[in-house]
């Protein structure tokens, strides 16, 4: 009796598992179908963010103002070039020169 | 005036700088140097003070204004070489020129001096983050440079004596009253060029006080040159003292300033001997259509005849070809003074005025024009 059990639920488990194989193997396919579909999208977004984000507000505004007749006109990377240090208080002081101290040698008022 | 920290005087205001016109301009079309993250390498050939040449750089916008700046005292500082060139210091002399290069040219103020940063002549450094004002900072760019009189005086820093009226009452500023029409050379109206019947057309000023009186008292208070505001004082005096006379008070002299180069650092430095404060009334030297009194307040200022031995002795050769006590127009008014709260603090008064005992003895004959001989009395 239970050797008869036993044979019968060996029959079902192998034919479900096969079943459960060839449904994981389909939806595996198909789940593939949809990776390889969202990839390039998301292979190009990360490599435009670094030169699209700080670039594109300061070119837009200095090709308006090229439009209204600027004779020497913004270029954003010569901006971003002189802007990186002089518009960050903390770069400006890492770089500053000493501070010399000089006492004044005049005497009486000037 | 305390000094920026040289972080503070090159920090930019991105957002505000670039919301504006000039923040429209690329940064190397004023200040060259080269585009580069490398400090050193981004400061070759670098131009800290573009408007050091105003033709190129601010006149491609700013023509009319450039043009006539050039002949403003700011720009020429021929006030200096009027007053140098009647004590006989030569032109076109080294020494001379040494000097004057040395002590008096870094008073010469360029546009960026007044619209942009402190001037240079104290370390400079930017006032609104490289924004572009169109109105100077009294304090920052007027007071900067004319701060040891006329700053004092008009902000009331001197002990027991109140800040100038149109400052106490008013908060007027400088530029108040020096207007952009002044301080440009350009005229505001016909009488800035024609300056009365004698006066077909003006040359530049070789002065201070030369040509029409601007600004003048009179372009507020048009009512007391009218002689029509009710105040007896006025219709009696006006025309013959200036408006100073009666309400000016102490303002600062200097005597003896000596200029030499430091041994120790080789930087200009000067000296003077003394400075007081005190009010004087003197006869006007500059009488003109413009400038009619007979009286006007006078200061000392701190030449000698040794002033520029470090560099030349004799260098003045004519001390007494201008006088040392000078006209003045103190910027501390006040509608209530000593003079005008009795006729007799003025008439009689031998205080007030300047008489030649007052007068250091090698300096009489400097000042023979300015002298009050007979002090007014009472009629």
């Amino acid at each position: 009796m239970a050797k008869t059990i036993q044979k019968s639920f060996s029959k079902i488990h192998y034919s479900t598992l096969i079943i459960l194989g060839g449904v994981l193997l389909l939806g595996a396919v198909s789940c593939q179908a949809v990776v390889t579909e969202q990839m390039p999208t998301q292979t190009i977004a990360p490599e435009d963010t670094p030169e699209f984000v700080p670039a594109e507000p300061e070119s837009e505004e200095s090709e308006t103002s090229s439009g209204e007749g600027q004779a020497q006109v913004v270029d954003s990377e010569d901006l971003n070039q002189c802007l990186v240090c002089h518009a960050d208080q903390q770069a400006l002081k890492d770089t500053a020169d000493p501070v010399v101290l000089v006492e004044t040698e005049s005497s009486g008022e000037g | 005036m305390a000094p920026l920290e040289p972080w503070e005087k090159a920090l930019i205001d991105q957002e505000a700088f670039l919301d504006t016109v000039h923040g429209k301009i690329s940064c190397q079309a004023c200040h060259q140097g080269e585009q580069s993250p490398d400090k050193d390498a981004a400061h070759t050939d670098l131009i800290p003070y573009p408007s050091d040449d105003p033709e190129q750089f601010c006149g491609e916008c700013h023509p009319n204004l450039v043009a006539s700046t050039e002949n403003s005292l700011h720009a020429t500082l021929d006030g200096y070489w009027t007053v140098l060139a009647s004590r006989g210091v030569p032109e076109n002399h080294p020494a001379a020129e040494e000097m004057f290069g040395n002590h008096c040219a870094s008073c010469h103020a360029s546009c960026g001096d007044c619209h942009v940063s402190r001037p240079t002549s104290v370390d400079g450094g930017f006032i609104d983050g490289h924004v572009f004002n169109a109105k100077p900072s009294m304090t920052n760019n007027c007071t900067a440079c004319h701060g040891s009189r006329v700053g004092e005086e008009y902000l009331g820093k001197h002990e027991d004596l109140k800040a100038d009226v149109h400052f106490r009452q008013g908060r007027m500023t400088c530029v108040d009253c020096h207007t952009g029409h002044e301080m440009h050379g350009t005229p505001a109206n016909c009488q800035d060029c024609h300056q009365g019947p004698e006066a077909s057309q003006a040359p530049p000023p070789d002065h201070r006080y030369d040509g029409l009186q601007s600004p003048s008292c009179e372009s507020c208070h048009a009512t007391v040159l009218a002689g029509n505001d009710g105040i007896l004082m006025h219709e009696q005096h006006s025309g013959t003292l200036s408006c100073q006379v009666c309400h000016s008070v102490s303002y600062k002299s200097c005597d003896g300033c000596h200029v030499s180069l430091s041994e120790e650092t080789g930087n200009p430095v000067f000296a003077t001997e003394g400075s007081y404060l005190g009010f004087y009334i003197g006869k006007n030297t500059l009488q003109s259509y413009a400038r009619p009194y007979e009286y006007v307040p006078v200061r000392h200022v701190p030449i000698s005849s040794t002033s520029f031995d470090y560099y030349e002795v004799g260098l003045v050769s004519n001390f007494s070809g201008r006088e040392t006590w000078v006209y003045t127009t103190p910027h501390n008014i006040q509608r209530n003074t000593p003079q005008t709260e009795s006729c007799s603090n003025c008439h009689g008064n031998p205080d007030i005025f300047l008489t030649a005992d007052m007068i250091a003895p090698e300096e009489l004959e400097a000042n023979r024009e300015v002298i009050v001989d007979v002090i007014p009395s009472l009629p």
